[in-house]
This record gives C-alpha cells, sequence and structure tokens, in this order.
C-alpha cells in the first residue's frame, strides 16, 4: 500500500509540473503562429508539442483563425465624417505656446518625411512612393497659388498646385531637360498639355524645394500680347505672386514655361538653356 | 541612389523650420487621410456602435493634429494613430463603465481557457467557413477589450508584436500571452455560436466531422 501510494504522489507531482509547462506555453502559441519566437523558445514549444495534443489543436486553430482574419473588410467612416477631419486643421494645435513649438512641429514632421524618404528611396520598389513624399515635403511650401489670365500660365499654375495632392507620375524615361542649373535634379518627367498643345513637364528639385519646367508648343508660347512684349524687350516673360514665380522663355523651336517658388528659382545667370 | 546625396541639408534647410501653420495642416491630412477608414475599422470593431466610433475616430484625429509634432521620426504614421485611439477609447471607456457603474473589464481565468482549448481543431476550419464577416466582428467585438485590441491589431491590422507592444505600452511577451488567449476565446466563441445556429445541420453530417 505504501509503495503504491508513494507513486501516486510522485505521479500527481509529474502532472502538476506537466500541467505548469502546458499553462505558460499555451501562452507562446501566438507566437509561434507568427514567427515571433526566440530560437531556443520555438525548441521548448516544439517539444512540448510533439506530447500535446491540446496545444497542437490550439496552434491549428490559432493558424486557421489568424488567416481568416486576415480577410476581415475595410469598414468605411461616413462622408459626414471625412468632411468633419478634413476641417480639422482649422483647429487650433497645441494650447498655449504659440510661436516656437509650432517652429519645432513643422521642423520634425519634415524631418520624419525625409527620412522616410530616404529609407523608401533604397526599398524596392519605393521609387513611386518616394515620389508621394517628395511632393508633401518640398511643395507643402507653396502659398496659396496665384491664378493667371494667360491660359499657359493657368494650365502650369494649376498643374504645379494639383501635384501638391497627388503622386508624381513616374517617368519612363528621364530625358535630358530643357533647362538646367546648379542644385536642380530632374525627378520624373510625363507628358501633359499646356495652352491646348501637347507639352512634357519635367519636376525638378530644387534646393528644398520643386520646380517644374515645361517643354511648350512655340506657338503657345507667342500667344499672348504680354509675354510676347516681355519676351521681345527683356528676352523673357516673368510673373510673380504670393511668393510663386512663374518664367516664360523662348527656346529654339519651342517654348520654356518654369513655375515653382521664388526663392527656388535659378537665377537666370545660372540657368543653361540645352537645347539653343 | 544620386537622389540621397541632393537631400543632404543645404542652406535652404534653415527655411524649412519656419513652416506656417496652414503647410504643417496640409502635411497633416497628407499623412493621416490615407490611413481614416482604417482607423475607423479599429474602432468600429471595439465600439457598442457606429456613432460612438465615429466619436472616438474624431477625437483621436483632433488629438493627433494637436499633437502633430509629436510624431517622431521612427514611428510610422498609423501606429502613431492607433496609439492615439487606443488612448481615447481606454478614456471613454474608464469614464462610461464609472457613470455606468459596468462590472470591471473581465478577467480571463486559465481553466476557462482550459476548457476551451480542449475543442478539436477538426471541424475548426469548417466553423470558420459558416461564420459570415458580421458574426465574426461580433464575436470580436465581444471580447473583453484588452484581448480584443491585440487581436484586431495583429490579425487584422498585421502590425508586428514590436508595434503592437509599443502601442498599448506592454511588453512583447504580454503581446504573445494576450494574442494567444484572445484567438482561444474567439474560437471558443465561434464554436460556440455555429452549435447554436446550425444544430441539425451539424447532427446530418456529424459523421464527417468526428
Amino acid at each position: 500500500m505504501n509503495t503504491s501510494y508513494h507513486t501516486d504522489s510522485s505521479k500527481l507531482a509529474d502532472d502538476t509540473k506537466w500541467q505548469e509547462l502546458h499553462a505558460s506555453l499555451q501562452d507562446m502559441l501566438a507566437g509561434y503562429v507568427d514567427n515571433e519566437l526566440e530560437e531556443d523558445e520555438v525548441l521548448i514549444l516544439e517539444a512540448h508539442l510533439a506530447g500535446c495534443k491540446l496545444c497542437r489543436d490550439d496552434l491549428a486553430r490559432q493558424f486557421a483563425l489568424s488567416q481568416h482574419l486576415r480577410a476581415l473588410p475595410l469598414e468605411r467612416m461616413s462622408a459626414s465624417l471625412h468632411d468633419k477631419l478634413d476641417k480639422i486643421t482649422e483647429q487650433p494645435q497645441v494650447e498655449s505656446k504659440v510661436t516656437q513649438p509650432q517652429k519645432a512641429s513643422g521642423g520634425s514632421a519634415t524631418r520624419w518625411l525625409e527620412r522616410q524618404w530616404l529609407k523608401l528611396t533604397f526599398s524596392a520598389g519605393g521609387w513611386a512612393t518616394a515620389m508621394a513624399l517628395v511632393v508633401a515635403l518640398y511643395m507643402q511650401q507653396m502659398p496659396n497659388p496665384p491664378h493667371s489670365d494667360i491660359p499657359m500660365v493657368a494650365d502650369a499654375l494649376s498643374q504645379y498646385t494639383t501635384a501638391q495632392q497627388n503622386t508624381l507620375p513616374v517617368s519612363q524615361k528621364l530625358s535630358e531637360v530643357p533647362a538646367s542649373w546648379p542644385g536642380g535634379t530632374l525627378l520624373s518627367s510625363w507628358e501633359t498639355t499646356i495652352g491646348g498643345a501637347p507639352a512634357q513637364v519635367y519636376a525638378m528639385r530644387s534646393g528644398k524645394d520643386i520646380v517644374f519646367q515645361y517643354r511648350i508648343d512655340e506657338s503657345v508660347l507667342f500667344r499672348n500680347p504680354e509675354v510676347r512684349e516681355a519676351i521681345a524687350r527683356q528676352g523673357r516673360f516673368t510673373s510673380e505672386k504670393d511668393g510663386t514665380e512663374i518664367r516664360a522663355l523662348p527656346m529654339k523651336a519651342s517654348g520654356l514655361l518654369m513655375v515653382g517658388p521664388c526663392r527656388a528659382m535659378p537665377a537666370s545667370n545660372e540657368l543653361t538653356i540645352n537645347t539653343i | 541612389m544620386g537622389i540621397k546625396a541632393e537631400l543632404t541639408p543645404s542652406s535652404r534647410v534653415s527655411n524649412l523650420y519656419g513652416v506656417p501653420m496652414s503647410n504643417s495642416g496640409k502635411q497633416f491630412q497628407q499623412l493621416t487621410t490615407p490611413w481614416r477608414d482604417r482607423l475607423f475599422s479599429v474602432a468600429v470593431r471595439q465600439a457598442d456602435s457606429r456613432q460612438k466610433a465615429e466619436d472616438w475616430v474624431q477625437e483621436s484625429m483632433l488629438k493627433a493634429w494637436k499633437h502633430f509634432s509629436d510624431l517622431k521620426e521612427s514611428e510610422t504614421v498609423y501606429a502613431w494613430l492607433l496609439k492615439i485611439l487606443h488612448s481615447v477609447i481606454v478614456d471613454d471607456v474608464r469614464r462610461e463603465s464609472r457613470r455606468a457603474k459596468l462590472a470591471p473589464v473581465v478577467c480571463v481565468e486559465d481553466e476557462e481557457l482550459q476548457k476551451h482549448s480542449s475543442s478539436s481543431a477538426g471541424p475548426f476550419e469548417e466553423v470558420l467557413q459558416q461564420q459570415n464577416h458580421d458574426r465574426i466582428s461580433n464575436a470580436i467585438s465581444a471580447l473583453p477589450c484588452e484581448f480584443r485590441e491585440v487581436l484586431l491589431f495583429r490579425d487584422v491590422e498585421g502590425l508586428s508584436y514590436q508595434e503592437i507592444s509599443e502601442i498599448l505600452d506592454i511588453p512583447k511577451g504580454t503581446v504573445m500571452s494576450r494574442l494567444s488567449r484572445a484567438r482561444r476565446m474567439l474560437s471558443s466563441a465561434l464554436i460556440k455560436s455555429s452549435d447554436h445556429s446550425s444544430t441539425h445541420v451539424r447532427t446530418e453530417s456529424a459523421g464527417g466531422f468526428t
């Protein structure tokens, strides 16, 4: 009787130990499913799994459930909430501190974007996304752009402003730019329409801003009397409003139109027209 | 690759740090707008109504805007928004429970889990197939909130344990154990609901399941 009692009790102790291990390993099953365990944890867990059907079953259920939940559809908020959120930036930011923290806020967010952008540039397939970020980073400072009565200028301005909201198209090929200047780098180029005629746009980074230059049809360039006169007198047409500059000049058989923040526009003596 | 070199600070950098409000507003919208519906999805699965979820999201976005400068360089925007949403929900639930004197958050006992873990795995795939999205969403909503959150973040939103641990400010080990339990609870709830709704269907074809 004594012997038998002894055996039962040690068996009981073994069972308790096993139960404890079983209970603690249960909490690691998710990590096994998600490949989030350390190597030694995997070894311990696999040893336990070999002898524990409860845990094997649980693991199978977790795998299946996790897979299944991935397919849950996106729930969409109401249009009215979207509208409210569009206006949320009209609310004041952090109260009481007005000047300094605001500056820091812009700066830190900008640095954040810059970091993300760098990361994306080096990640595979990140180029299109990088373009979107470039726009966010470099075009954010454009003040409310002026509109113009000259159709080609209005077109160029509106395209430049639209690009602020969207991803820049990614170039099929980066062709040679019509005008170049020190510090100006071609980011992307695509076909567009200016003044009703086909044109090619070249998105350039100039310092920390984006400048668009367009190769436009010659007839479009000279269509407006104001532009014609300015080119005849000074060799180029310039218009500046609210920090945004528009510049138009003739090239060999076409016109060059540039739009960007004044501070980013190259000085005339820096500008090399490549197609003249 | 040449682009990288171009990004090194130039003399123009100083211009960037004086970004006026309107521009930081634009930047905020550019960064957060793509995540609005995802954020709402997470909120609505934790709320008892869509209205509540919208209130949470609106409050979260307002908080995010007010504290836009807190967004760290290393942080992803979505994780940052989720963290804010989490704090909004926690505050709200705490406020509500104090007012309505609701029972404290359900504490899941190990015995309960043991019982659940013994449900066999065989028919489980079938159980999942029987559930439509609404029933699954309802079952998720019924989980105690700390379990529900990790499950949503991991299995629906696909975040890593590290990201979840940062959002909820809990150790990775806790993320793992909560997730293990959350999946177990959800599995058990789905098995129960499928038992209730299709008893006679199951008996007809019971042979195939055992």
